[in-house]
This record gives structure tokens, C-alpha cells and sequence, in this order.
């Protein structure tokens, strides 16, 4: 090998660079970096294909096609209440992490089981609203308007019912093998997976039901 | 209509040839067509864990440099010192929840509720038995990466000194 | 704890605090001496604060205080408020240099989310306005 100046970029990586982070030195980022990174990437593309369907709301909102509108369907007091359940299972979550990290068995299931519980309020109110829609002749059939706003909504909603059952997973497996390094990986993706949906909550009922009510 | 033909003539004869010399064009080294990326630089196919050691990149063409300086000295780099490689395990999880998944669309598509409910169970399932695996990973102990490396070089070696190409 | 306890929950250093000089996994805060109190005031804040934003939000929709066609600049700009305390306050995505890979990620997938919103409401404009009506239609087809 010929002779190389110690600050030759193409040696990054191989034991000279070992204190300055981001330059390759001392050998790959730890577990658990790479594992967050990884799954905030998940998210973002997530949170593009949300874009997608907002997107669609977004071009298709205006479409009645005769039938019910935004301002008639929609109570914003149910969304007011749905949208204090999910912030108040963010926070309950946030707590969750919290007591995972500092190893607090009991804390950890009581944080965890509010979240579900809330969590499970909102998929629950969400549900009856669909329901009752539908039972009035504005199911997701009736106008493009209503599909896609079928579309947006329950896609959310399907992703806050897998996360209500990843989250039931975690407390299985947190009670059966403690708070085990890979495990606490998944706590921390579970618990950006949560704050993530809220972010989009936050996005969804402001375009869809708030901006649709004052129009 | 007569280049088409010609192209499946000539299609042929290629067939025809290579299949009559297959011993004589074999390609042991995993570099037939003197390449000057890295990925050259394994074998074909590659290994579980497609290089023994990481490999050192000088300039743009990283193999390239390697092979130019291999030829001019008649002989591959000094063996490199083998260290044990972290492999995660196999696993069919991701097959069996892409069955399940078939199912799911299948059923949605022509509404057989019952199907689908069948789908997402087993789909869930499937991920949580995989979720409670507790060995995740397996070494591979450095004489085993030495081994394989080992067949990669002398292939190598060996054709250098025959005819000077696709050295490591 | 029981023995038993302390193997199932064994007390790891690196969880949750975080060495001098490294990257920060998205989702982690220097918890600092204080540990748990500190962080739960951290989401104690951000909840408050994103309450009152939702609030706020639901309030001025039906409110008379503000001049109408605005309200609905006004909503979105609280919707983003109430992103941003979600993103700092839950998901600790600060501009610290720890936490500059996270950042960019997030400043990309923004990128692509304003690309495909904006271009598609403008594109289906465009498309809206160059169509002829339903009339014009049938006679072409006439």
C-alpha cells in the first residue's frame, strides 16, 4: 500500500477519525441509532403516502355531486373530543416511554394501558361517526367528496387500530421478558409510530372537518 | 423481417457456441468481464456475507486500482486478518405474512369477510411469533470467513498467473 | 426489586441517556440528571401547549372576533403551531448538532408532502379549468 496522508478522506472509517461524529470513524452508529433512524424514515413515507390521500381530499372536497356537504355532516364537538383523546393518549405515552426507560415495571403498564384506553375512545367515536354516516345514505359511495374523505379518515383510523394491537404486544412483551434492550428499540418506534399519528391528526382535522365546517 | 432472422441466427450460433465450449470459457472468479467496481470483487455468487472484510477504498474505481496493482506484481494483497461476522438469522416470516397478505387483498377485492378476518389474523400472528424470537443473530466464526475467502483468492491467484486477468 | 426482577429488567446505562458527543435517535432527549422529572415536565409542557393550540383552533373556527376570510389562513397556521410542539416537545426533533440526520429527514419528507399536495390541487386546477363543460361535451360527441 503506498503511503497516505493521515487526513486522506479515503481512510475515513478505518481508526483515524474515531472522535468526530458523522465522519464514519470508529465503526457503525449504535443499535438503537440506526434502529430510530431507520423507523423515522418509515414514518416520513408514511406520512407521504398520507400526503397522497390529503392530496385527493384536497382536489375532490368540492365534489358533492349533489349530496350531503362537509358543513352537514360533519359535529365538530365529536371531533373536538376525539382529538382530546388522541393528545391525551400522546401524552400518556410520552409517560410510558419515560417509565420504560428508567425501568418502572408498574408505571410503564399503568401509562400504556391509559394510552390504549384512550386510543381506544378515539377509534370508537370514529367508528360510530363512519356508521352513522353510512346509515344516512353518506357512505363512502355517495359523491367523491365522501370517498375520499372515507379514504383519509379511515386510513388514519386503520393506523391507529394496528397501533392499539402493537401496543397490547408491547405490554405482552414487556411483561414476559422485562425491559430487554431490543424490546426498548421497539418501545421507542412504538412510541414515535403514536406521536406520528397525532402529528397527522393534528393536519387531518384542521383541513378536513375544520376547514370544511367554515366553508 | 430478414435482420429479424439474422438476429435469431446469430442468437443461435452464440447458444451453439457457448454451449459446445462451456468448459473452456468457465469463469471460476467471479469477474468474467474484468470489472472495475467493487462488487467484482466477490465471488459469483457472493457469499452470505459478501465481503470477508471491508473493503478499503482508494479513488473512484476502487477494484480497478486493486487489479492494476495486483498485475504489475504478479500476486494478490496480503491475506487480510479474518475477524468473526455478525449475521442476522433467517427467517419466513416475511413469506408467510406476504401469503397472508394475498389472502387479505383476495378477500377484500370480492368481499368474503370471513377470509379476510382469517388473513389479518394470520398476517398479525405471524408477526408476533416472529416478534418473540430472542436469538436474533448468529456469528460466523472467523476460520469459516477464512475458508470461503480463501477458495475466493486462490480462484483469483490463479488466474492471474494464467492469463493475467481478474486478480484480487 | 427481587433478583428475579433485576434479571428481567436489567439496569442498562445506555437506555434512554445518551453519551456525550453521539447522535441522537429520533424520539430521544438528554435526560440529564434529573431523569424522569425532567422529562415528564417536557411532556407536560407540550401537552398544555397543544391543548390550548387545539383549542384555539376549535374556537376561532366558529368565532366572530376574527375577520372571516381569514380563518382559515389562521387554522393552518395553528395546525402547524401544534405540529411544531409535537415535533419538539414528543418527539424531541430539536436543531441540536446530535440531531441534524433527523432534521433533514423530516425537512425532505416535508419537501415531498408541500410536492405532492400543492402540485396536485394545482395540476386538477389547471386540468378543471381547461375542461369543457358537460354541454360542450355532449355536443362534441354529437
Amino acid at each position: 500500500m503506498t503511503a497516505t496522508h493521515p487526513d486522506d478522506p479515503n481512510l475515513v472509517g478505518h481508526g483515524r477519525h474515531r472522535d468526530v461524529p458523522g465522519q464514519g470513524g470508529g465503526g457503525p452508529a449504535p443499535t438503537r441509532i440506526v434502529v430510530g433512524y431507520g423507523f423515522w424514515i418509515f414514518l416520513l413515507s408514511d406520512i407521504v403516502m398520507f400526503s397522497c390521500f390529503f392530496a385527493a381530499y384536497a382536489v375532490l372536497h368540492g365534489a358533492t355531486a349533489g349530496g350531503p356537504t362537509a358543513r352537514q355532516l360533519f359535529d365538530t364537538n365529536l371531533v373536538a373530543l376525539e382529538t382530546g383523546c388522541l393528545l391525551a393518549s400522546s401524552f400518556s405515552c410520552g409517560l410510558a416511554t419515560l417509565a420504560a426507560y428508567a425501568h418502572y415495571p408498574v408505571k410503564f403498564y399503568a401509562a400504556m394501558s391509559v394510552t390504549y384506553v384512550l386510543g381506544l375512545a378515539f377509534v370508537v367515536l370514529e367508528v360510530r361517526e363512519f356508521a352513522h354516516l353510512v346509515s344516512i345514505g353518506a357512505g363512502p359511495q355517495r359523491s367523491a367528496f365522501l370517498s375520499a374523505f372515507f379514504s383519509l379518515v379511515g386510513c388514519h383510523g386503520v393506523h391507529v387500530t394496528v397501533g392499539l394491537l402493537w401496543l397490547l404486544t408491547m405490554m405482552a412483551q414487556v411483561f414476559a421478558k422485562g425491559f430487554r434492550r431490543d424490546i426498548m428499540h421497539r418501545m421507542m418506534c412504538f412510541s414515535l409510530f403514536w406521536h406520528a399519528l397525532d402529528i397527522i391528526w393534528v393536519a387531518l382535522f384542521t383541513v378536513v372537518y375544520l376547514l370544511g365546517v367554515i366553508q | 423481417m430478414i435482420i429479424v432472422t439474422a438476429g435469431v441466427v446469430c442468437q443461435i450460433v452464440q447458444l451453439v457456441y457457448s454451449i459446445v465450449n462451456r468448459e473452456k470459457l468457465r469463469d471460476y472468479t467471479g469477474d468474467p468481464w474484468d470489472g472495475r467496481s467493487l462488487e467484482w470483487a466477490t465471488t459469483s455468487p457472493p457469499p452470505v456475507f459478501n465481503f470477508a472484510v471491508l473493503p478499503d477504498v482508494h479513488g473512484e474505481e476502487a477494484y480497478w486500482g486493486l487489479k492494476e496493482r495486483a498485475r504489475e506484481l504478479g500476486q494478490l494483497r496480503p491475506e487480510p486478518e479474518y475477524q468473526p461476522i455478525h449475521m442476522p438469522r433467517n427467517s419466513p416470516t416475511g413469506f408467510v405474512c406476504a401469503f397472508f397478505a394475498t389472502l387479505i387483498g383476495f378477500a377484500l377485492i370480492w368481499h368474503i369477510w370471513w377470509l379476510a378476518i382469517v388473513g389479518l389474523i394470520g398476517a398479525y400472528a405471524t408477526f408476533v411469533v416472529f416478534a418473540w424470537r430472542d436469538v436474533k443473530e448468529y456469528w460466523i466464526p472467523a476460520e469459516e470467513v477464512a475458508r470461503l475467502d480463501r477458495l475466493n483468492r486462490s480462484a483469483r491467484a490463479e488466474a492471474i498467473t494464467r492469463t493475467g486477468m481478474a486478480p484480487l | 426489586m427481587t433478583a428475579s426482577d433485576q434479571e428481567r429488567f436489567p439496569p442498562d446505562a445506555k437506555d434512554g441517556r445518551e453519551l456525550p458527543g453521539e447522535d441522537i435517535a429520533p424520539g430521544d432527549e438528554r435526560l440529564g440528571g434529573t431523569g424522569v422529572a425532567h422529562g415528564a415536565r417536557g411532556y407536560l409542557i407540550g401537552f398544555v401547549l397543544a391543548a390550548g393550540l387545539t383549542a384555539a383552533s376549535f374556537y376561532f373556527a366558529h368565532s366572530t372576533l376574527v375577520w372571516a376570510p381569514s380563518i382559515p389562513e389562521l387554522l393552518i397556521v395553528l395546525a402547524i403551531a401544534q405540529m411544531g410542539v409535537h415535533l419538539v416537545f414528543f418527539l424531541h426533533i430539536t436543531t441540536g448538532p446530535d440531531n441534524t440526520n433527523n432534521v433533514l429527514a423530516l425537512a425532505f419528507g416535508v419537501l415531498i408532502v408541500f410536492l405532492i399536495i400543492a402540485g396536485s390541487i394545482w395540476i386538477m386546477a389547471n386540468l378543471d379549468a381547461h375542461m369543457p363543460t358537460m354541454n360542450q361535451v355532449m355536443d362534441m360527441q354529437r
